[in-house]
C-alpha cells in the first residue's frame, strides 16, 4: 500500500471521527505546549540572569568577606567569625600591580526625603568607578568625586525613577536629598537602565562609600569588586590577593573570591537543573497524551475489528495493518505537536511583548525534542494496540463484526 | 486448480476438541461452480476460510495452482488472497467512510496499484456491472442488493481466479438476491471459479457441483450440468 494511500485512509478516518481526533490533538498539543512554554520561560530566566551577571566582565573579581559564605558545606559548629573587609584592605589590594582599580560596595535600604516627598530607596555606597564598571551612564550632572575627596563630599547620584518620583516638576541637580539623618546634594541622574546585578538602578541612590559607612554605621564592605588590567591575570593574581588579605587579617585569608566564570557556571548549573526539573514535570503531560493516544488507538482497533478482518481478507499483510494504525497515531501526534508549537510561540511572544527584558524564546533543542518525544511516545503507546490489530485472526475479526451487527 | 488433501481444522472449545474440518479432500477445477451446503456447524464456513487462506489447517495439504499453501508465510498468503481470491460476505463488509468506487478500488489500493490506473479499472468494472450510478455514493446510501453488488465488484477487481461467497443472499430480499446470484453466475460464466456457501437449498441447487457437509466431512456430492442448474428457482 502506497504511503499516500495510507495517509488518505487515515485522513478520511479523522474526518469521520472528529471528536476523537480533536481530543487526541488537544492532548498532544497541550503536552507539547506546556513543555515548550516552561522550557522557554526557564531558558529565558537563565539567559536573563546570565546576561545580568556577565556585565561584570571576565577581568573582574568579586571579594566577599568571610570564607565560608559561598563555598558550600555546613557552617563550622564552633562558630567562626570573620573580619570585616575594609576600605584599607581595598587600598592595599589596589596597590597590587595587576589591579587596575577596586570598587567597594555597601548596600542598604534607607528612607529618602526630598521636596516634601519621601520613599524608601536602595542606597549603594561606592566610588566613582562604579558607573564605569557596571556600564551605567549619566543622564544629567556628573559622577561622584574622586575617592580621595569623598569624605568631604556629601553628594549623591540618583536613579532616573527616583528623579521622576521625588522631583517630578524640576531638575534634581543641585537639590538636597535626605537619607536617614544625613543630607546629600544631588550631582547626577542615571540613565534609565533597568535592572543591573539584581538591583533596579532606576530606584537606587549612589553615595560615596565613606558616607554610606556612616549612614549604615558599618565599617565593613558588603562587596569589593576588583578590576584587573587583564583577564589573563585572573588565575595568577588570586593567591597574591589571598596572601595579602591573610597578612592584614592576622594570618587568616577570611574572604571569598568569585570570578564571573565561576559565578556564571554556578548559576548555569542551578538554572540548568531547574530547567531540567521543569521540563521533566511538563513531560508528564506528554506521557498523558501518549496514554490517551493508546486508548484512542485501542478503541479504534476494537471498533474497526471488522475493517481489520476485511483488509486482511483483501490481502493486507500484518505490516500494512500495523503501519496503518501507527501512521494514524503518528499523524495525530505530529499535527498535535505542531499545534502545540504554534500555541507556545504565540503565548511566549505575548509574554515577551509584556516583559521585553526577558529573552523568551524556545531553544531549538526543546523544540526538536518536544516534537520528537511527542511522536515517539505516541508511536510507542500505539504500538501495542496496533500490533494487536495486525495479529488479529481475519476469521475472528470478520466474525466479531458480524456478531456486533 | 485447487487440491485439498485430508485437510483438517481442529480447535479446542471448552476443553473439548472440535473437528470443524476433518480429513477433507476435494479437487476444484478452474471455472467450477460449487455450492457448499449443510447444517449449522457442519464446517461449511471453515472450508471457505481454508479455501480463502484466511485460516491455517491443523493438518493436510492445500495446493493452489500447484503451490502448497500450508507452508507459505503470512505475507505470501496475503499476496495470494489479494490477487487470486475474491470474497463476498453475507454482511457485505463495505467501509462506510469510503465511496462505492473507493470500496471497489480497495484491493488494488492494498496492492499498491497506481491511483489513476485503479480508478480507471474500478470505474470500468462498475460500469460493466451496471453500477455506474453508485460510483460516488457511500454504502449507507445504498440498498442491500446494491451493496452486495458493489462488494462483488470489489471481490473481482483484481481479476481473481477464485471467488468465494459466504451466504451472499442471506441478508437480501428475493428480488435483490436474484440479481446478486445472476451477477455471480455471470462472473462464473466469464471463467471465474465460484464457491458459494449457503443454507438456501434453491441457491445451492443452481451450482454444477453441490457439496453436502456433515460434521466437518464431505457427506455427498452431486454433479449437474450447467443446463440443469439454470432451472433451479432463485
Amino acid at each position: 500500500m502506497r504511503l499516500s494511500d495510507q495517509l488518505a485512509f487515515s485522513l478520511q478516518l479523522f474526518l469521520r471521527q472528529k471528536f476523537r481526533t480533536l481530543m487526541a490533538l488537544l492532548a498532544v498539543s497541550i503536552g507539547v505546549m506546556s513543555v515548550l512554554l516552561l522550557t522557554g520561560l526557564s531558558e529565558g530566566a537563565r539567559k536573563f540572569v546570565l546576561q545580568e551577571f556577565s556585565l561584570l566582565g571576565k577581568d573582574t573579581l568579586i571579594m566577599l568577606p568571610g570564607r565560608k559564605e559561598t563555598q558550600g558545606g555546613l557552617p563550622p559548629l564552633t562558630g567562626e567569625s570573620s573580619r570585616d573587609l575594609t576600605l584599607e584592605d581595598a587600598a592595599a589590594l589596589n596597590r597590587l600591580a595587576e589591579v587596575e582599580y577596586t570598587v567597594p560596595l555597601i548596600a542598604g535600604l534607607s528612607e529618602a526625603y526630598a521636596g516634601g516627598l519621601n520613599r524608601e530607596l536602595i542606597v549603594l555606597g561606592s566610588n566613582e568607578r562604579l558607573l564605569e564598571l557596571r556600564g551605567l551612564s549619566l543622564q544629567q550632572g556628573r559622577n561622584l568625586p574622586m575617592s580621595s575627596d569623598q569624605t568631604r563630599s556629601p553628594v549623591a547620584i540618583i536613579g532616573a525613577g527616583v528623579a521622576q518620583e521625588l522631583f517630578p516638576a524640576s531638575s534634581p541637580l543641585g537639590e538636597w536629598i535626605r537619607l536617614g539623618d544625613r543630607r546629600f546634594r544631588i550631582t547626577g541622574v542615571l540613565e534609565p537602565s533597568g535592572v543591573s546585578l539584581g538591583t533596579d538602578m532606576s530606584n537606587a541612590v549612589i553615595i560615596p562609600i565613606q558616607a554610606s559607612q556612616q549612614l549604615f554605621n558599618s565599617p565593613g564592605l558588603f562587596r569589593l569588586i576588583i578590576k584587573l588590567y587583564s583577564a589573563d591575570q585572573l588565575k595568577t593574581v588570586q593567591p597574591a590577593m589571598l596572601n595579602l588579605i591573610a597578612s592584614r587579617h592576622a594570618g587568616e585569608p577570611d574572604v571569598t573570591l568569585i570570578t564571573q566564570d565561576a559565578l556564571l557556571s554556578t548559576f548555569n548549573q542551578i538554572l540548568g537543573v531547574l530547567t531540567a526539573a521543569v521540563v521533566g514535570i511538563a513531560s508528564i503531560s506528554l506521557l498523558v497524551a501518549g496514554v490517551l493516544i493508546m486508548n484512542i488507538t485501542l478503541i479504534s482497533v476494537t471498533q474497526r475489528t471488522a475493517e481489520i478482518g476485511l483488509l486482511k481478507a483483501l490481502g493486507a499483510p500484518q505490516q500494512t495493518v500495523l503501519g496503518l494504525f501507527l501512521l494514524e497515531a503518528g499523524i495525530l501526534a505530529l499535527i498535535g505537536a505542531l499545534l502545540g508549537v504554534i500555541l507556545a510561540v504565540i503565548l511566549l511572544t505575548l509574554a515577551h511583548l509584556n516583559w521585553p527584558a526577558m529573552p523568551l524564546q524556545i531553544p531549538l533543542w526543546a523544540l526538536v525534542s518536544a516534537v520528537s518525544v511527542a511522536i515517539g511516545v505516541a508511536l510507542l503507546f500505539a504500538w501495542l494496540p496496533a500490533r494487536k490489530a495486525s495479529r488479529m485472526d481475519p476469521v475472528d475479526a470478520l466474525r466479531g463484526v458480524a456478531n456486533a451487527n | 486448480m485447487i487440491e485439498l488433501q485430508a485437510l483438517s481444522r481442529h480447535y479446542l472449545l471448552g476443553g473439548e476438541e472440535v473437528k470443524a474440518l476433518d480429513q477433507f479432500s476435494i479437487n476444484i477445477a478452474a471455472g467450477d461452480y460449487i455450492s457448499v451446503m449443510g447444517p449449522s456447524g457442519s464446517g461449511k464456513s471453515t472450508l471457505l476460510n481454508q479455501l480463502g487462506l484466511l485460516d491455517t489447517p491443523t493438518s493436510g495439504s492445500f495446493r493452489f495452482d500447484g503451490v502448497e499453501t500450508t507452508t507459505l508465510g503470512e505475507a505470501e498468503r496475503a499476496k495470494l488472497r489479494n490477487n487470486q481470491i475474491g470474497f463476498v460476505f453475507q454482511a457485505y463488509h463495505l467501509i462506510d467512510r469510503l465511496t462505492a468506487l473507493e470500496n471497489v478500488e480497495l484491493p488494488l489500493t492494498l496492492a499498491g496499484t497506481d491511483p489513476s490506473l485503479r480508478r480507471e479499472r474500478a470505474s470500468e468494472l462498475l460500469i460493466k456491472l451496471g453500477l455506474e450510478r453508485f460510483l460516488h455514493q457511500r454504502p449507507q446510501q445504498l440498498s442491500g442488493g446494491q451493496r452486495q453488488r458493489i462488494a462483488i465488484a470489489r471481490a473481482v477487481i483484481t481479476q481473481p481466479r477464485l471467488l468465494l461467497a459466504d451466504e451472499p443472499t442471506g441478508n437480501l430480499d428475493s428480488h435483490s438476491g436474484a440479481s446478486v446470484v445472476e451477477l455471480l453466475e455471470q462472473l462464473n460464466n466469464d471463467g471465474i471459479t465460484l464457491v458459494v456457501v449457503t443454507h438456501d437449498a434453491d441457491l445451492g441447487a443452481r451450482a454444477e457441483r453441490q457439496l453436502l457437509m456433515v460434521d466437518g466431512q464431505l457427506s455427498s456430492e452431486s454433479v449437474l450440468s450447467k443446463g440443469e442448474t439454470s432451472d433451479a428457482p432463485l
